[in-house]
């Protein structure tokens, strides 16, 4: 098993006129928390975007486990194990929390059409295992109580923690979380320091998109820093605290 | 010669075809126009042909008004028409949620209402207003072709004429032309309002009458006729893009032509199944219409 | 046993009292349905049931794509015409009985329809809209004109009966009743085709692709291979219903590929709300017979249809079905909560035929699958809807 899980080299993604990526090269080790901050408009959300498919980038490669996925379709590449949460919150707002994990996980499992359609024991047998890693999924983040409410009747930041607990339905190597404190109260941020712990300490790497730079200190074991679409700084956390230049554009703004 | 026959006779066909693409081109324009303003394609566009070509023969004919005055006329009631269309349906379907499918099923709805109410009011039988230059020829360049049927292109250049500078000068053309461009900022700004959906659809309408004025003479009138240009219209608006008011009416001249000479110098069949192989071609080639510039569909 | 475990078994016993009561109403209706040529009275009435069993399945099969995956489908009517002549041709050309003529024709139509959903269902909604309707005007256009093929604007008349000779069974289809049994055969397989799978869990995969598809694909659905899965299941579907048609009409021609019968499936799926399953099939049952009984001509059909239609979109734009349901459970809502508590989960919203104002849509939400049973109503629970 190689150590990189992930290669983003010299991704370029234009708007327009506008270069929203201007060469971006980064690895992610396996088994870390890589933290990603920068201004708005640095490019965090393109790059993820790029990295799990919901842009195909204009340039560049992208590598997971070694095998270049620039080209594969986003639900491929949630097949080989990436998952991510949406900044703007995606979730069914009408179904049950449960509902909405199968759900998740659905497309993941080994039952093929015809057990759907037929409902036939190996169905059973697997919407059993998948109903267990559902409650699995919700004791990550501490939501197991909620299995049969509606999603519509959690709070803002409950749902993002149903989005999360979703994407870890399928068992996925790396979880791109975008934005995952925007909207969220301040009792809650505690709440998901400690789950993104866990999810470090389950093997799963973890790739975060965030505006909070306290909270990317704490939990991240790296950081890449962005800015008008390259990054900029590439270290510990302590480059967040001590790097006169990462302040100015952080703070700077592009 | 040319496949059996001389170059003149091809010649006559492509003038033909572009009177028949003129009006093509006056109602693909109404329809782009109405589609970038209201946001809803109009199944029933080829329905408001035929009821204009219904107001248009009343005119000329019943009250003997003659074909200029219902040019006028007609485009006037269309117009007043398409105004009206927006109070009472059109401004219902935007508020939908669920716009494009809304749309679709009423004015489908309305379009067979439409057809279906005509044949049992006026009967299926095609009827044409009497017109002095309808069997007058001219020989324009060693082309042997009617009359009225220059006389209609001559109409769409014109009407075309007039769009184009309403669309590039006036304050409301630029508004027309603007918001499919950005629905939202449009939005923002306040520019979809009531007043600049009601002058779409009254430009959209008014040319689609104009269109069917001018060539019921020769082409008739009769409840069905909307759906040959409906179809076609639509296969207009796919191959030149959902957004583009110009492509669309080079387009439509140019399927005027390849369907006239389809028409007249192979089979009927060719004619009918030019404009659908064309769009698949254009829809294999490049799937937002050929077009750059034009508004990706919603 | 956590809480969770808990609750979720907690909603089993309002799925098992339901699912009694609904059982025998399916049968009742199944014995009404089987036996109404025996009590009908007049051939005039048993056609009409035929063409009640016909439009049910076709509709059916429109709600599977339009209900289910929002795809606005006039191609339903343009399968169902290639569907008959494919089925013709068969038959004729290759010798065989009418009714492998018409499994293989609709075959060849669910082929057909690949690279038809491939190349138009990529795009917006608007241009799929407008590219089947193009495709069936176009399929008209050669079922017309090419006249070696398809008998050109007369099409192909004298078709065989569907009779079947197997060993010492004999079966002749010939009269009404008999056309009325072997449409009931196609029909009732249609309906319990789709019921099956959109009740199951890949419907609920179609609802979430339908509701968001960015989200479906991050939750590793490949949304198009689905799409066109269903394209091409309905058009099966549609095509055995064409086919068994003509044959009972005895000729094929290009009328099979008409508006004459767009309007009033549209109707039927909007009226009853698409997406839900026994909404439509009543619709489909009321708007045929409505018509029927007021005697309308081809005309004033044409126009009760396109009068539904506008009606419907612009009144009602979530069907008739959903509309009541929603009013039930805005009434249920108003019992304590405890006992909302135990009914919710059985619960379900079908998901408005024209879409939610809500962006992070509605999809059907189902009771989670008690253990033990055989679960007819996996996900989208209409069958429970009716009955709470």
């Amino acid at each position: 098993m190689s150590d990189t899980l992930l290669e983003v080299q010299g991704l370029v993604k234009r708007f327009g006129g506008v270069r929203a990526l201007d060469g971006v090269t980064f690895d992610v080790p396996r088994g870390i928390v890589q933290g990603l901050v920068g201004p708005n408009g640095s490019g965090k959300t393109t790059t993820i975007d790029c990295i799990t498919g919901f842009q195909s980038a204009d340039g560049g490669h992208v590598r997971f486990e070694g095998r270049r996925i620039d080209r594969h379709a986003a639900y491929q590449r949630a097949r080989l194990g990436i998952r991510r949460t949406f900044q703007t919150l995606k979730v069914f707002e009408e179904m049950t929390v449960l509902d909405e994990l199968l759900l998740a996980g659905q497309s993941f499992d080994e039952a093929r059409l015809i057990d759907e359609w037929l409902r036939t024991p190996r169905l059973r047998r697997v919407e059993r295992a998948a109903r267990e890693r559902a409650v699995a999924s919700l004791a990550l983040v501490r939501l197991e109580d909620f299995a049969g409410h509606h999603v519509h009747e959690l709070s803002y930041g409950q749902r993002k923690l149903v989005a999360l607990a979703g994407a870890l339905m399928s068992e996925p190597k790396m979880l791109c979380l975008d934005e995952p404190l925007a909207g969220v109260s301040p009792r809650q941020v505690d709440e998901i320091v400690a789950v993104v712990k866990n999810l470090r300490a389950k093997g799963i790497t973890v790739l975060i998109v965030e505006h909070n730079v306290d909270f990317v200190a704490t939990v991240s074991d790296e950081v890449i820093v962005m800015a008008e679409g390259q990054v900029h700084t590439h270290g510990t956390p302590s480059v967040l605290r001590d790097d006169e230049s990462v302040f100015e554009v952080l703070l700077g703004g592009r | 010669m040319i496949f059996g026959f001389p170059p003149s006779f091809w010649l006559g066909l492509v003038v033909n075809g572009l009177a028949t693409g003129g009006a093509y081109a006056l109602f693909a324009a109404g329809l782009t126009i109405i589609f970038g303003v209201v946001g809803i394609l109009n199944f029933a566009q080829g329905e408001f042909f035929m009821v204009g070509g219904f107001v248009a023969f009343f005119i000329s004919q019943n009250l003997g008004w003659g074909y200029w005055v219902s040019l006028v006329l007609t485009t006037a009631v269309m117009a007043a028409v398409g105004a009206g269309s927006y109070y009472g349906m059109f401004r219902r379907l935007q508020r939908s949620p669920r716009a494009v499918e809304v749309g679709l099923v009423t004015t489908l709805g309305l379009s067979i209402l439409l057809q279906n109410g005509f044949t049992i009011l006026f009967g299926a039988i095609p009827r044409s207003p009497n017109n002095s230059l309808l069997n007058d020829n001219v020989v324009v360049g060693g082309v042997d072709t009617g009359v009225l049927m220059l006389i209609a292109l001559g109409i769409s250049i014109v009407a075309l004429g007039g769009l184009h500078l309403f669309l590039k000068r006036s304050r409301l053309g630029l508004a027309i032309r603007g918001v499919p461009q950005n629905r939202e900022l449009a939005a923002i700004i306040g520019v979809s309002s009531a007043k600049v959906t009601t002058t779409a659809l009254a430009v959209g309408m008014g040319l689609t009458g104009l269109a069917a004025a001018a060539i019921i003479p020769f082409y008739g009138v009769f409840p069905t006729m909307g759906t040959g240009f409906v179809f076609t219209g639509f296969a207009i608006v796919v191959i030149a893009g959902f957004g583009s008011i110009g492509g669309a009416i080079v387009i439509a001249l140019l399927l005027g032509v390849v369907m006239s000479v389809a028409g007249g110098g192979f089979s009927a069949s060719a004619q009918d199944a030019a404009p659908l192989v064309l769009m698949t071609a254009a829809l294999l080639v490049r799937p937002n219409g050929l077009v750059k510039r034009a508004v990706r569909a919603q | 046993m956590t809480t969770s475990e808990h609750s979720l078994l907690s909603i089993d016993p309002p799925v098992h009292r339901g699912r009694l009561a609904k059982s025998s109403g399916v049968l009742i209706l199944l014995a009404i349905v089987a036996t109404f040529p025996l009590w009908a009275g007049s051939d005039y009435y048993v056609t009409v049931g035929t063409l009640v069993l016909t439009y049910a399945g076709l509709s059916q099969t429109l709600n599977m794509v339009y209900g289910y995956l929002g795809y606005m489908s006039i191609s339903q009517v343009t399968f169902w015409g290639i569907g008959a002549y494919a089925a013709v041709k068969v038959t004729l050309d290759w010798h065989v009985n009418p009714w492998v003529g018409i499994l293989v024709g609709s075959l060849i139509t669910a082929i057909i329809a690949v690279p038809f959903g491939l190349l138009s269902m990529r795009r917006s909604r608007n241009a799929f809209a407008i590219v089947s309707i193009v495709t069936m005007l176009f399929a008209a256009l050669i079922a017309n004109d090419w006249q070696s093929f398809t008998g050109g604007a007369t099409g192909i008349i004298n078709l065989p009966e569907p009779n079947i000779h197997l060993g010492s069974i004999s079966i002749t289809v010939v009269d009404e009743r008999q056309f009325y049994y072997a449409t009931l055969v196609i029909a009732l397989a249609v309906l319990a085709i789709v019921y099956l799978l959109v009740s199951s869990r890949w419907g609920r995969l179609l609802k979430s692709i339908k509701a968001d598809e960015s989200l479906s694909a991050s939750y590793g659905t490949n949304n198009t291979f689905h799409k066109v899965l269903n394209l091409s299941i309905a058009a099966f579907l549609a095509a055995s219903l064409g086919a068994i048609t003509v044959f009972r009409v005895t000729v094929v021609d290009p009328s099979m590929i008409n508006f004459y019968y767009v309007a009033p499936i549209l109707g039927m799926v909007l009226v009853g709300g698409g997406g839900s399953f026994w909404g439509v099939t009543s619709a489909a049952a009321a708007l045929t017979i409505i018509p029927e009984i007021l005697r309308m001509t081809d005309q004033y059909q044409a126009l009760f249809y396109g009068a539904v239609l506008m009606i419907v979109a612009l009144a009602l734009p979530e069907g008739v079905a959903p509309t009541l349901m929603k009013r039930r459970q805005a009434s249920l809502a108003r019992r304590s909560l405890h006992e909302r508590r135990r009914l919710e989960p059985s619960l379900s919203v079908a998901t408005s035929p024209l879409g939610d104002a809500n962006a992070s849509a509605s999809v059907a939400a189902g009771g989670s699958p008690a253990e033990l049973d055989i679960d007819w109503s996996l996900v989208s629970g209409d069958l429970q809807e009716d009955l709470t």
